[in-house]
Order: C-alpha cells, then structure tokens, then sequence
C-alpha cells in the first residue's frame, strides 16, 4: 500500500435510528432519528485524523462504523480495501484481525489478565501468525517496554493507576503493529498531566509505525495535534482543516520534543 | 496441548469472583451427587444385603421334589455360594410329650448370609451358632419347641428313628421371612443326619431348597442360565418376589435417598444458572473487546467453553474427593448401625459426578453463553452494558434437557426423573409468575408505605430462593412423613402374634379374654377358595396370559385367603370404586397389585370355588396394602355378610408384651384349635432394616440441607457487585447506615418471606404427590408449613444476606467515581 492510497473510504454514509416516543403521540413512533447524514471521507495511510463534535453528535457512531462494529443505515464503507457491506460480522472481525486497533476512554482491560496477558491477546487470537507462545510472550513484553511498564507485566488491572492502565491499553492496540489505529476519548478518564503523557505516547507510537490514526475527542486542543480535523455538527460532517495545511514536518518534530521531555518526566 | 490450554483459560478465570462462585456451586452439585452416591450405593447395598439375610440367600431354588445336584455344582463352579434345605413337619417326641415341629434339614454352609443366633436359655446370652459346629446327634430348635417338651438345653428327644440332643434354643435365623406362617416351631438338624431319621421316603411332603449367593452379575446369568431349565415344581425366588414387606420397606427408601440427591442437584442448579447469569454480565464488556480486536465468535465460544470445561473439571476432581471423605465418614456412623462390614466403594459415583459437573456447567450456562457470542462490539463504544437477547425457546431446551439428564443420572428412574422435571418446570413457572405479581402488589403498597422498590431483580431472587426452599421444604416433609409412617407402619406395639384357625363359635369368648387383657384387635373371617372363572370364563394358571408371569400362575395354582369386613382394613387405602355399606352382601374389594397381575378390572366378575361351593361377584373397589404393617391384609375381600352361608375360620393379630404373658397358655388351653403364630423375631429384623434406612435419610437430608445454605450464600454472593453501586448512590445521596442496614434487612425479608409462602404451598402439593403415587404413603395436609416456610425463608435470608452485605454498609462512596 503507497502512502497515499485510502485506508479507509465512506461513500454517502447514513445512519439512522428508529425513534420511538412515548405514549403521548403514538404517530410519531415510527419517526427515524437521523444521525449521520451523507458521509463522504478518505482516510490515507498514516494520516492522523481527529473527529470531534458535541455529546450526541454521532462521533462515536461513525468510529463505530468505520471500523466495522456496525453497520450504516445506507451507504458504504472501505475498510482496508474490503466493502464491509459484503462481509458478515465473523468476516468484519477477520478483517480487523491483526490489522485494526482500538484505544477506549474507560481503558476496557480484562480483570482477570495480568497487564502481560493483557497484551498478548490480540496476539493469541490471530491464527495466522502461527506464533509460539514464548514469541507471543516476548513481543508483548517488548510493547510493555515501549509505554515504559516492563517493570508491572503481571499486575492485574485493579493493581494499576488509570494512567497506567491505558498505557497497558496502547501496548495492547500497538502489539499486533495495526494499519489503523481507532481511538475513542483516549484522555476522557485521565487527569490533564495523565492525558498529555498519553497523547504523547499514542502518537510516538503512532508515527513511529505509520499506522492510520483515527481519534474521536471533544477536546479540540487534542484535535489539533491531528492532521486533519473532522467536525460533525447537525448529522453532516465538515472539514475543520485538511491534511495538506499543516506543515507536517514542523507539526512531527514538536511532537517528538514533547514525547521526549514527557517520557522523562514519567520516568523520574 | 488442549489440555494446557484449558488449564491458561481455566486459570485466567479463576481471577473472577464469578467464576469461583460457579465452581463453588458446581462444588456442592459434585460433593452431594458422589458423596450420595458413594453413600446410597453402599447403603443399598448393606441394606440389600440386610435383605437377602430374611431369605437366607441371593436367590433360593424352592421345589416339592428332591431337587437335581446339577444346580448346585453349576453355580459352585460359577464361584457362588451354595446351600441346601430341606424343610418337611415331624413329630418330635420327649418323654410323654409330643410337638409337631418343622423340621430344617440344612447343609453345613447354611445360612449364606445372616447367621444363626442361639442361647442356652430362653433369655440367655446371644452367641452365633455354625450348623457345621453341629455334632453327630445335635440340633437347634426354637424356644417354643423347648417349651412344648418342657425341656431345656442339652435334652435329648426323639425324631423318626434317630435320637437327638436338643444342643441350643434359636434366637434368630434367617429365612424367617418366608416362611411366617409354618406354625410349628422350627428344628435345624445338619443335613447328614437327615437319613438316619429315616423320616424321608418316597412320597413324603417335604420342601427341598437350593440357596445361592453371588455377587449381581453371578446371581443374574446364574438365574438366566437356571430359569429355562426348571422342572414345573421348582420355583425361583428372589429379593423382588415373595418379600412384600421387607421389599416395600426397601423402596421407599431408596426413592427417597435418591430424590434428596437429585433436589441437592437442583438446588446447585440455582446456584449455578445465578452466577453464570452474574458471570455472563461482567464479560460483555470483555466479549465486546474481543470483538473489536477481531475476535470471531466461534473464538469467543471456545474460550468461554474452555473456561466451563476446565472449571467443570476442576469441580468434579475436587467435589469426588470430599465426596468420598464424606462418605467414608457417614459410613463409619452406618457400620455401627449395621454391625457389619459395608460393601466397598464403587466408582460409579465418580463418572456420575463428573458427568454431573460438566452437564451442569454446559447446560445450566448455555442460554448466557450464547448471550455472550451475540454481544455486538459496538456496546463498547456505546458504553451500555445490556445483555443480548437470547432465545426463550433455546434457554428452556437448555435447561429442561440438563435437568433431564441429570435427573435420568441420578435415578435411572425414569417415572420420578419425568415427575421431578415436571414438578420443577412448573415450579419454575409458578414461582416466576406470582413473584411477578406480588411484587408488583409491594410496588403499589410501596407508594403508601416505605417498603423497598420492587424489581426484577428481586423476582429472579424469589425464584432462586424459592426453588431452593422449595426443596428443602418438600424433602422435610417427605422425610418426616416417611420416617414416621415408617415407624407408625411398626410401632411398638405391633401386632406380634397373628391368632388362626378360630372356629365361628369361638369369635365371641376370644374377643372376651383378650378384651379383658385389654388386648383388642379386628377379628377377620377367613374362607380359602381357588379363582376358577373371570366373567364367567375359566382361568387356569396354563392360560397362555400367563405363560411369562409366574406370579400369576402361582396364585392360580394356590387357594386365595378370602376376607370380608365392615370396615376397610386399617391401612389399606381405595384406589378405585368404594367400599362396602354397612350389610351389603354383595361385591369383591381386589389388592390392585395382584388385578394387575391377573389382568382384571373394575367390573369383572369373579368366581371362586370355596370347598365345592361357587361364589360369584363383581369387583366393586381396587385397594392398596400396606403390606409391611404386620397385620392381617388379604389379596380379596368381599362384603361384609357375604361368607355367611360359608364354612369359614377367623384371624387376628394381636400385640403381646411381657404383661401378657400368661395370654398364649390360657388361650391354647381354652381353645385348643387356634394356631398361635409368633412374629417377634421378624418384626425384629424388619425394624432393624427400617431404623438403618432411617437414619440413611436422615443423615442425606443433613446433607442437602447444608448444600442448600451454601447456594442461598452464593446465590446473594452473585448479587453483591450490584448492590455495591447501589449502597454507594444511596450513601453518596447521603442515606445512613442505618437506614441503609433497615432497608437491606426488609429487602432481604421480603424475598425471603415471599419465597418461602411460594416454597410452602408448592412443596405441600408436591410432597403429597410424591407421597401418594411414589411412596404409596396416604396424602396429609399439613398447613402449618406455610407458616413454618415463610417465617423460615423470611429469617434464613435475611440472616444470610444481611451478613453477606454487611461489610457493604461501611463502603465509601467515592468508590463509585472509581
């Protein structure tokens, strides 16, 4: 795949619900509520790409659609080259397989796995890599080490702090080295210092595999450290700044600055 | 490799409280289903054994001719044990006094199971007497027999032609069951005597007997080797025939020890199907996960089925371990209750119990597992929680076929498997929809009244409580029921003596003397006749009908023992039709055992010949007997005045203590005719049998009461994440301790309280049920254990939930934004 070729493609996307109402107006229960209107994107590999909107907007629905946790009322998805249209949820899943990511505002680590086992999931389900467990084991130990948690593999979730949880989190999304990375209020549950050092590390890591960034915020600070920035406002999505606009290679240098001081602070 | 995996999956599990919780109450299913089965197994197997010491042997080969060696030296080579008897009526002689005795020739392994109990003395001390022990002249004969010869031990008498030495008196032997009503006192004599006696030539009506003893297998293929090979005259009996009231007694107890099993079964059932309800919760969100990573949904089903598996497994090792400590420890009580080495322990229960495991874990999880695989992804960005909707038609096949085969592995009776997953189907129903309606009672009270918010959840709760007091309830009530009807059926004062051959004329001095030894007992009239005609059609024991029913043929052959009275026989309880009027003269009231057996009905009419005289009547009533009550019971009985024109003897049977000592002499002094029967030494063995049953229920029914207070505790264990968010709301909204202490005990109350009114009610007609169609016991209305079920549900949760929740109350409410 060239670095321009679309990663991920909408064509006239919609999605709408049936609303129903209370017994007050019994016409009205049939009346579809419209929350995603007409979506056209293109999404390039490696491009960092922030949505945001107001509670309710339908941000996290159009996450949801893109990567294949749901499906569009009308319109189409291109997912990795894939019409998800034509593939059925096992078929989506295998496509994610490996291949997608995902990093949530409440961290969803299981409880019952050590911050390690954690890890090695994504690893563990994917068949196809014929890996041994000792690889498994060691590639897993590796991305622990990246977000600076080598010393807590086999603590349990509970044992951790939110920041440390969603390090554990990012270490999960980044072990299988995805082509997208989904996103969904990284910092939602973090104090503002936790956040920033998050958003540092998701971002190192981001570029540091060139893997297609897709983040939802309501935090437009967040947003701008984006390369292109959606809106959706009234169900219909606008463009707040493109790719192109940003000298990218001004933008990519501040990041790294900032990882560096970041990363020296969490450390000491 | 699989088996690595399952143990990581299994492992990665035990982390959840959930899943420790499942494996609590997979633990108890485990324990209680191996430890009974350990248990009941070889308490069957005491009890058979008990059993087969009243007929002397596994199985006794009876014919009315020498019976052919060959029989004997088959089952010899097949391993069996062997003896033989021959059993005829002589005259013994001492001095100037004669008896008649029964006469028991046997050989030297006799009795194969049981033992001779002998004294010197009528009172003397027991000591085990060996028929091998024996010397050339020596003999053993009942008290009675001593006393009709006032001899004493050591005597010498007089049989046929050969001397004998009376050595010792029999206290108890074996064998007596069969042969109650043989009314001459007994004699054992060793078998190589018996030629010297010379009192058996051509012709002589005697009894010849083979005894064998084997272990099931020997005794089935020895029996299917005999059975084609028998001459007409001889006659196979076994425990299942010809042992009424020993066999009864047996039954009920094995029914009932089975269906404590099961209802511990169940109960865990509750408490399984709750946590893996509470399980199935707390992993949406992980499934979800999963899903977004690309997990496809077979994935999700393995690793969720190799958690089960690994715990089920885990469950089954761990529950058959205890099971057996269990056991053993129970064992040691029942040994010395039966004073005899037990069987030892199968393995049978082991398979069961891990069948047990893994059915219960698949089957009771099913309906949520499949729940689980349908979790869409997009519930992880939605951030909602909600379960997905599963199949009711999926979740009731689920559950009904689990509970079915459990039923079908604990009892391998189909007809109580069948009434149980019928009683528990609609229990479940039940429960579900009055607890739905009297909660939606307390939501309306609750608007007046400060009662605690009525909700689906505690609808679920009221079911699972319910279920579980339900059947803690019924098996209290069988139990009693049971154990008390056991030993009503044979009180103390039991009848002892039956009294025969009463002449017409002497009904009324008899009633007299006894009366006056304030001994009172229903007199019968008593008529032998031979059943020659049904519906004017003859019957004959070659009929082809009964070709393979020997029982029938038997009873055929052999004159009935006709009855007839106002009353119904106490004990005896209508099936079908109505009993006689007062100076009716017309009907046949029919024992519905034997109308089975010989194929007749309500309506027939039947025939019997009585000495040359024909008597025709209609059966107008079917009955059951209470065979085990040591009381006259009669096959058929007529209308009151029916034998009038017939000659006709009469029977009792009356109970004599020590007090009436002197009743027997006077009584054979004053009618010389009646035939005295003693049954104390049967009514000896028979209780004996009944008080080790007893307490084999008993000690069962401790053991599901204790399984079922483990899953009441993980039941509300399940419950407790719920009612942590909840405790730290109503703190943070600023509610105290002790209004939050008087909220959670009312709560817990109601649930309580409610289950067990539910619990009560439906465990009166089931145990009714059961009473009547399983245990042939007479259905009773007890409503006090309404009472005694809500007062107790109402405390018992309470009591548990409370301390189950209390530590809750001191939970900070900033835990919540954590």
């Amino acid at each position: 795949m060239t670095k321009n070729s679309n990663v991920i493609e909408t064509q006239n996307l919609n999605k709408s619900l049936a609303a129903s109402h209370d017994g007050s107006n019994k016409s009205s229960s049939t009346e579809t509520l419209q929350i995603l209107d007409q979506i056209n994107l293109k999404i390039t590999q490696g491009e960092s790409v922030a949505i945001t909107g107001s509670s309710g907007s339908g941000k996290t629905t159009l996450l949801g659609l893109l990567a294949g946790l749901d499906v569009p009322s009308s319109g189409e998805v291109i997912l990795l080259d894939k019409k998800l249209s034509s593939l059925d949820e096992d078929q989506r899943a295998a496509l994610r397989l490996g291949k997608v990511g995902f990093v949530f505002q409440s961290f969803h680590l299981m409880d019952n796995l050590t911050a390690l086992e954690n890890v090695m999931l994504p690893l563990e389900l994917d068949g196809k890599l014929k890996l041994k467990n000792n690889d498994i084991r060691q590639r897993a130990k590796d991305a622990l080490s990246q977000v600076g948690l080598e010393q807590r593999t086999n603590h349990l979730p509970t044992q951790l702090s939110g920041g440390e949880q969603q390090r554990v989190a990012l270490a999960r999304a980044f072990v299988s080295n995805p082509t997208v990375l989904f996103a969904d209020e990284p910092t939602g549950n973090l104090d503002s210092n936790t956040g920033d050092e998050i958003v540092a590390l998701l971002f190192k890591m981001q570029q540091h595999n060139n893997t297609t960034l897709v983040l939802v915020t309501h935090d437009d600070e967040l947003a701008e450290k984006c390369q292109t920035h959606y809106r959706i406002e009234n169900s219909k999505i606008e463009i707040v700044r493109a790719a192109d606009s940003v000298n990218k290679s001004d933008s990519k240098e501040k990041v790294e600055k900032e990882i560096v001081s970041r990363t020296e602070v969490s450390v000491s | 490799m699989i088996f690595s995996r399952l143990l990581k999956q299994g492992r990665h599990f035990w982390r959840l409280a959930e899943m420790r919780l499942l494996f609590l109450a997979l633990l108890v299913a485990v324990v209680a289903v191996t430890s009974v089965g350990f248990f009941t197994d070889r308490a069957d197997r005491a009890m058979s054994a008990q059993a087969t010491q009243l007929l002397g042997g596994d199985m006794v080969l009876v014919s009315t001719r020498p019976l052919n060696k060959k029989y004997l030296i088959e089952a010899q080579q097949r391993g069996m044990g062997t003896a033989e008897v021959v059993s005829f009526p002589s005259m013994v002689s001492s001095d100037d006094k004669f008896q008649l005795a029964q006469i028991k020739a046997v050989s030297k392994d006799y009795p194969l199971h049981g033992k001779i109990e002998t004294s010197l003395e009528s009172q003397g001390v027991i000591e085990i007497t060996s028929v091998n022990s024996l010397k050339n002249d020596e003999v053993l004969a009942d008290g009675r027999l001593f006393v009709a010869l006032n001899a004493k031990a050591g005597d010498t008498a007089q049989l046929g032609s050969s001397k004998i030495k009376l050595k010792k008196i029999i206290r108890k032997m074996p064998d007596q069951g069969s042969n109650a009503f043989q009314f001459a006192p007994k004699m054992i004599i060793p078998l190589e005597q018996l030629p010297a006696t010379g009192l058996l030539g051509a012709g002589s009506r005697a009894s010849y007997s083979f005894l064998f003893s084997g272990d099931s297998s020997q005794v089935k293929s020895f029996s299917s080797w005999l059975k084609p090979i028998l001459e007409k005259q001889e006659r196979l009996r076994t425990l299942d025939d010809g042992l009424p009231a020993v066999q009864q007694a047996l039954a009920r107890g094995q029914r009932f020890l089975k269906m404590a099993s099961l209802l511990a079964v169940i109960l865990a059932g509750a408490g399984i199907a709750l946590s893996s309800y509470s399980l199935t919760r707390r992993e949406i969100s992980s499934v979800a996960v999963l899903k977004t990573m690309g997990a496809s949904r077979r994935q999700i089903l393995l690793r969720y089925l190799g958690a089960l598996v690994a715990v089920a497994l885990l469950a089954a090792t761990v529950g058959a371990i205890i099971g057996y400590f269990i056991q053993s420890y129970l064992a040691v009580y029942l040994q010395s209750f039966v004073g005899q080495t037990l069987p030892s322990v199968g393995f049978l229960p082991v398979v069961i119990g891990l069948a047990t495991s893994l059915i219960m874990a698949l089957g009771f999880s099913a309906p949520h597992l499949l729940q689980l695989i349908k979790t869409s992804p997009i519930q992880i960005l939605q951030r909602s929680n909600s379960v997905a909707k599963s199949s009711l038609i999926f979740s009731f096949f689920s559950l009904a076929i689990a509970v079915f085969l459990l039923m079908w592995l604990q009892t391998s009776d189909l007809k109580l498997s069948a009434y149980l997953l019928v009683a528990v189907a609609i229990a479940l129903g039940v429960f579900w929809i009055i607890a739905l309606l009297m909660l939606k009672l307390v939501r309306k009270l609750a608007e007046k009244w400060p009662l605690p918010k009525a909700n689906k959840r505690m609808a679920l709760m009221v079911v699972v409580f319910g279920v579980g007091l339900f059947s803690l309830l019924l098996l209290t009530t069988l139990r009693g029921d049971l154990i008390n009807r056991w030993q009503a059926s044979l009180p103390d004062d039991a009848p002892n003596h039956f009294l025969i051959n009463i002449q017409p004329n002497e009904v009324e001095p008899l009633t007299k003397l006894l009366e006056k030894e304030n001994v009172v007992m229903p007199i019968y009239p008593m008529v032998r006749g031979r059943l020659v005609e049904v519906n004017s059609k003859p019957i004959t024991p070659n009929d082809a009908a009964f070709s393979e029913n020997q029982r029938a043929q038997r009873l055929l052959t052999r004159e009935f023992n006709l009855s007839a009275n106002e009353s119904l026989p106490e004990g005896n309880i209508i099936q079908a039709g109505q009993w006689f009027e007062p100076k009716e003269k017309n009907g046949f009231s029919m024992e519905q055992g034997i109308a089975e057996n010989l194929g007749v009905k309500m309506g027939d009419t039947l025939t019997f010949d009585i000495a040359g005289q024909r008597l025709s009547e209609t059966i107008t009533s079917l009955r059951t007997v209470q065979w085990d009550s040591m009381k006259p019971n009669f096959f058929v009985m007529a209308a009151p005045s029916a034998f009038d024109g017939f000659p006709r003897t009469y029977i009792t049977s009356v109970h004599l203590s020590e007090v009436n000592s002197n009743v027997i002499p006077t009584l054979v002094k004053q009618f010389p005719s009646v035939t005295d029967i003693d049954i104390s030494a049967i009514l000896t063995q028979v209780r004996e049998l009944i008080n080790k049953a007893a307490f084999a229920v008993q000690a069962i029914f401790l053991f599901t009461l204790v399984a079922g207070v483990v899953v009441l505790f993980s039941a509300l264990q399940s419950q407790k994440a719920l009612r942590r968010k909840e405790i730290a709301i109503f703190k943070s909204l600023g509610a105290s301790r002790s209004l939050l202490r008087r909220n959670l005990l009312l709560e817990f109350a109601m649930i309580g309280g409610l289950s067990g009114f539910l619990a009560a009610i439906l465990a009166l007609i089931a145990a009714n049920a059961a009473a009547y169609s399983l245990f042939d016991l007479s259905p009773e209305l007890d409503l006090s254990l309404i009472a005694i079920g809500t007062l107790l549900g109402a405390s018992l949760v309470s009591i548990a939930g409370y301390i189950n929740v209390r530590g809750l109350l001191s939970i900070a409410p900033v835990s919540l934004f954590r």
